[in-house]
């Protein structure tokens, strides 16, 4: 052996062993990132939220769609102006009401449909014309793609909209490449270049203006490690970017990191990727984005706060402008464009910050669809979702809503907070749901989950068990007595009236028009408790019902969803149909779409239902609902007024024409606000229906009821001639015989300004008793 | 240098183009559409008769039910078309789109309660006659189909006197 052999045979296989040990060891933690990456990519690349849209609009001759209404529905689906109607997304108004759009292709249940280019002509009813501008027959009805309302994103707040690589405009790509990551093509994950240049670049600036991470390395970072700069993790990011490239191929990678990247921040909501951020930023889908608001997104990359387009619109403009500069630099722009490009506004939504229009229903959607998915199916499996919501009503609802709490808080009424429900009375479909003036705080509690006594709502249900039982008709006479009922534990319940007086007899119509408690309670009594509780479930109230006297009165708490509900069945003429605000739910992964159909049954019997909406109506038209008396006669408006103990909440239910609404009035705190029903809810209630579109529906008399002439007050038979006559429903036989003189009533005042009903019943009732 | 870069950049977009299917959109998808001709747009004769329609005092006689828009016919028929083909959920699906197009004309209704005795539904479909009934019971068309469906909805559900009573009330209109 020579000596240079033996002296190796000492040392090298120490080095080769620590040599060998090194290499194991990296290639050990190599292997354990390498299964990180691959795990992670190839079992879920993104979760994908469930995209909420609204209830898309038909478009069809006669539909009742105005010119203005169709405009506002395109704009709050991103459609823009354009006098060329090239591509999707766009429309042209043609003056003297046409308007021509080219309407987006979208997926449905029955399956897809083509963009479009359509021409509308509208008159005083709505859409009198339709014809298509691509020479195809004009079909008898188009869905026009609705606006996405939300998505349902998981704690995390990872929210997202897929975008495939060949969707993704040619500039964005590019923009992308020249400001991110030049040598995409070429490096194998990291770019020692772009460091070194990167590197200099600092040193020059004696800070740091520059980063040399490769768009491979930014992704790493994003999918992979958290955000502390140390050295380990900048080399766990090198090594993990070289495998991802050893991997995948770069079309994978890139079309990840479009959906990646991080992009700004609503609240608890992280805007991840290029799709979403053009929903959220500018309301359209990225296809459709202009070349600068693509060049803002490009910009944005660098740092979404820091370029945020609302709150720093000069720096954002500045970093829009240099990648407009690139685009010419590269040719993709002449002079001209890129100096009108330039000259463009930024293009952001104004209304970016606020999150809370469509909060509460967000929320329902996600109560009614957990008990169809797993929760983590509605966060990452991509499910677009159709709703039943109507953008106008809702926006409506909700300035309703607004407006009359500022009203009373000019009053001295400050600190209330309200809740709205619209549904649709035929087919239970809920067209809005607004939780408060600002949904973002509470809004979804104050509707779903949060049960506040129902008080006088709850009288329907006693007068539909009354009325169901046989033994009574609109006319029956009920006694508004003092009432003493023994409730266990040995004390006694001593219903009074709001008013503080008693009324004496009155016909059953009268009492729950005028929401006398003494004689509800005789009347629910009378009729039994069971009954009461049973006819309640019937209306389909699933909530416990506590079997107590005082549940006559309205002692059962309920959300305003239930609370809709319950009215919803009265309002549909006795038949019990699920409220819906999920139409379908189509699925990105092929399954087949998941409908939600329209079920009903009945739950009175369709003469019982007339003569409680002949009640209802009566609550309306001489009530403790008169203030609705002026609606128009054909809406056939009725509902219920509900207060409950010292004033806390205020309720009105009630329907008009095909639109039910229920709206509920308190505080957060659930202090006394001094309001009732009528002064609290209905004003808001008026106000929500004077500006929903109200269809107005036939209510044909059934089976075997007949209209017939009483007096108002005693409920007596009458003459259509005689004063305070009143046309009420009854069954056939049933109805009063025993004519009232005329002459008995002529005695009271009839003009507009004189007593109202209520005293001029008890101007007649004292002078018919002789007092 | 930079230009090369940006070059260089495009070049890999076109490169990637042809290996992964990346499409470039074309620069015109469609062609623009011509301005809009003069003259009138023709219009159909509006459909006022289903939103002007009021019932103060419901009446038990011969009412005439509105025109269906052109669109739910379109709709109906289809519907009519899936029924034939046995694809109830298909049929069920066109008519509540129907419904919601016109809501309150029966024929819609009734439809849909004669699909949901298919779909072995007889609750729905006893519901949704009492609500074409509602809506249209002043027709006797409308009346007789409507206690048919009912008749046929109690039978399925095992209530035979109901069903016996809902057959003479649709005989007392034929």
């Amino acid at each position: 052996m020579s000596p240079s052999l033996s002296r190796s045979s000492g040392l090298w296989p120490w080095l080769t062993w620590a040599a060998l040990l090194t290499l194991s060891a990296v290639v050990v933690y190599a292997a354990y990132l390498d299964h990180r990456i691959v795990s992670r990519f190839e079992s879920r690349r993104w979760s994908l939220p469930a995209q909420v849209y609204a209830r898309p609009m038909e478009l069809g001759v006669a539909e009742p769609v105005s010119y203005k209404r169709l405009l506002r529905e395109l704009e709050r689906a991103g459609y823009r102006a354009s006098e060329n109607l090239r591509s999707p997304g766009t429309y042209r108004s043609e003056g003297a009401g046409r308007l021509s759009i080219h309407v987006r292709p979208l997926s449905f249940w029955d399956g897809p449909q083509p963009a479009r280019r359509i021409r509308l002509g509208f008159d005083a009813s709505g859409i009198s014309h339709m014809e298509t501008l691509d020479g195809a027959p004009a079909p008898s009805l188009i869905r026009l793609d609705p606006e996405l309302i939300g998505s349902l994103y998981g704690t995390d707040g990872e929210d997202r909209v897929l975008v495939r690589l060949p969707e993704v405009p040619e500039p964005l790509l590019l923009g992308l490449l020249a400001v991110e990551d030049r040598h995409f093509s070429q490096h194998p994950g990291i770019d020692p270049g772009a460091v070194l240049r990167a590197a200099l670049a600092n040193l020059r600036a004696g800070r740091i203006v520059q980063g040399g991470s490769t768009l491979t390395q930014q992704l790493v970072k994003n999918l992979f490690l958290d955000g502390d700069r140390t050295f380990r993790r900048k080399f766990d990011e090198a090594l993990m970017a070289l495998l991802l490239e050893w991997h995948y191929d770069k079309t994978e990678i890139l079309e990840t990191y479009l959906n990646e990247v991080y992009l700004g921040q609503q609240g608890g909501r992280a805007i991840h990727g290029f799709g979403l951020a053009s929903a959220y930023y500018f309301g359209k889908p990225l296809g459709e984005l202009e070349i600068q608001e693509l060049a803002l997104l490009v910009g944005m990359v660098k740092g979404p706060t820091y370029y945020h387009p609302l709150r720093h619109p000069e720096r954002a403009r500045a970093r829009r402008d240099t990648v407009l500069g690139l685009y010419a630099q590269a040719g993709l722009l002449d002079d001209a464009a890129l100096r009108t490009a330039q000259a463009r506004p930024l293009g952001v939504r104004a209304n970016l910050q606020r999150s809370g229009d469509y909060g509460a229903v967000l929320g329902l959607v996600r109560n009614h669809l957990l008990r169809d998915y797993p929760a983590e199916d509605l966060t990452a499996e991509g499910l677009r979702i159709y709703t039943t919501i109507d953008p106008e009503a809702q926006t409506q609802a909700r300035q309703a809503l607004v407006r009359q709490l500022d009203r009373l808080a000019q009053r001295g009424k400050a600190g209330l907070q309200g809740a709205v429900v619209v549904a649709d009375v035929l087919t239970g479909e809920i067209h809005a749901v607004v939780g408060g003036r600002d949904d973002a705080s509470g809004g979804l509690n104050r509707v779903l989950a949060a049960r506040r006594p129902i008080g006088s709502l709850v009288k329907p249900a006693v007068y539909l068990a009354a009325l169901e039982s046989g033994a009574y008709t609109l006319v029956s006479p009920l006694r508004d007595e003092p009432v003493a009922v023994k409730v266990p534990g040995g004390s006694v319940w001593r219903p009074g009236n709001a008013s503080g007086r008693f009324h004496g007899e009155e016909p059953l119509f009268q009492a729950l028009a005028q929401s006398h408690n003494a004689a509800t309670v005789h009347l629910g009594l009378a009729v039994g408790l069971p009954q009461v509780v049973k006819m309640l479930k019937a209306l389909g109230v699933e909530a416990d019902i506590p079997v107590v006297p005082a549940l006559l009165l309205g002692a059962l708490e309920l959300t305003p969803i239930e609370v809709t509900q319950m009215y919803q069945t009265v309002a549909g003429g006795g038949l019990y149909t699920p409220l819906r605000v999920i139409r379908e739910v189509i699925s990105t992964s092929g399954a087949p779409p998941r409908r939600y159909p329209l079920s009903m049954r009945p739950a009175a019997s369709p003469q019982s239902a007339y003569l409680l909406h002949a009640a209802l109506r009566q609550v309306v038209l001489q009530g403790t609902a008169r203030a609705a008396a002026d609606l128009p006669a054909a809406w056939e408006a009725a509902g219920k007024t509900g207060t409950t103990d010292d004033l806390r909440d205020a309720w009105f239910a009630g329907y008009a024409g095909d639109q039910l609404a229920v709206v509920w009035v308190g505080r957060d705190d659930n202090a006394p606000m001094g309001l009732a029903g009528a002064s609290g809810a209905l004003p808001i209630w008026l106000d929500v229906m004077r500006t929903l579109g109200i269809r107005t529906i036939p209510r044909m008399l059934p089976d075997g009821v007949g209209m017939h002439w009483v007096d108002g007050s005693s409920g007596r038979a009458a003459g259509p001639e005689c004063p305070g006559a009143i046309q009420l429903p009854f069954r056939e036989g049933t109805e009063p015989v025993d004519p009232l003189p005329c002459a008995l009533s002529e005695a009271l005042p009839e003009d507009a300004n004189g007593p109202s009903p209520v005293q001029q019943f008890q101007q007649w009732w004292r002078g018919w008793l002789g007092k | 240098m930079f230009k090369d870069r940006l070059i260089a950049g495009v070049a890999l977009m076109l490169l990637s183009a042809c290996s992964a299917g990346v499409r470039l959109p074309p620069s015109s998808p469609l062609p623009p559409v011509p301005p809009p001709a003069p003259g009138p747009i023709p219009t159909l004769p509006p459909e006022g008769a289903e939103t002007t329609r009021t019932l103060p005092s419901p009446q038990r006689d011969e009412t005439p039910v509105p025109p269906l828009s052109p669109a739910a016919a379109t709709l109906l028929a289809q519907a009519s078309t899936q029924r034939d083909q046995r694809q109830f959920d298909a049929a069920a699906a066109t008519l509540e789109r129907a419904l919601r197009l016109a809501p309150t004309h029966p024929e819609p209704w009734l439809a849909l309660a004669a699909v949901r005795l298919e779909q072995q539904r007889p609750e729905d479909a006893e519901g949704l006659a009492r609500r074409a009934l509602s809506l249209g019971g002043g027709v006797r068309a409308v009346r007789q189909r409507a206690w048919r469906l009912i008749a046929q909805a109690r039978q399925a559900r095992g209530d035979m006197p109901g069903a016996q009573e809902a057959r003479a009330r649709a005989d007392r209109d034929s």
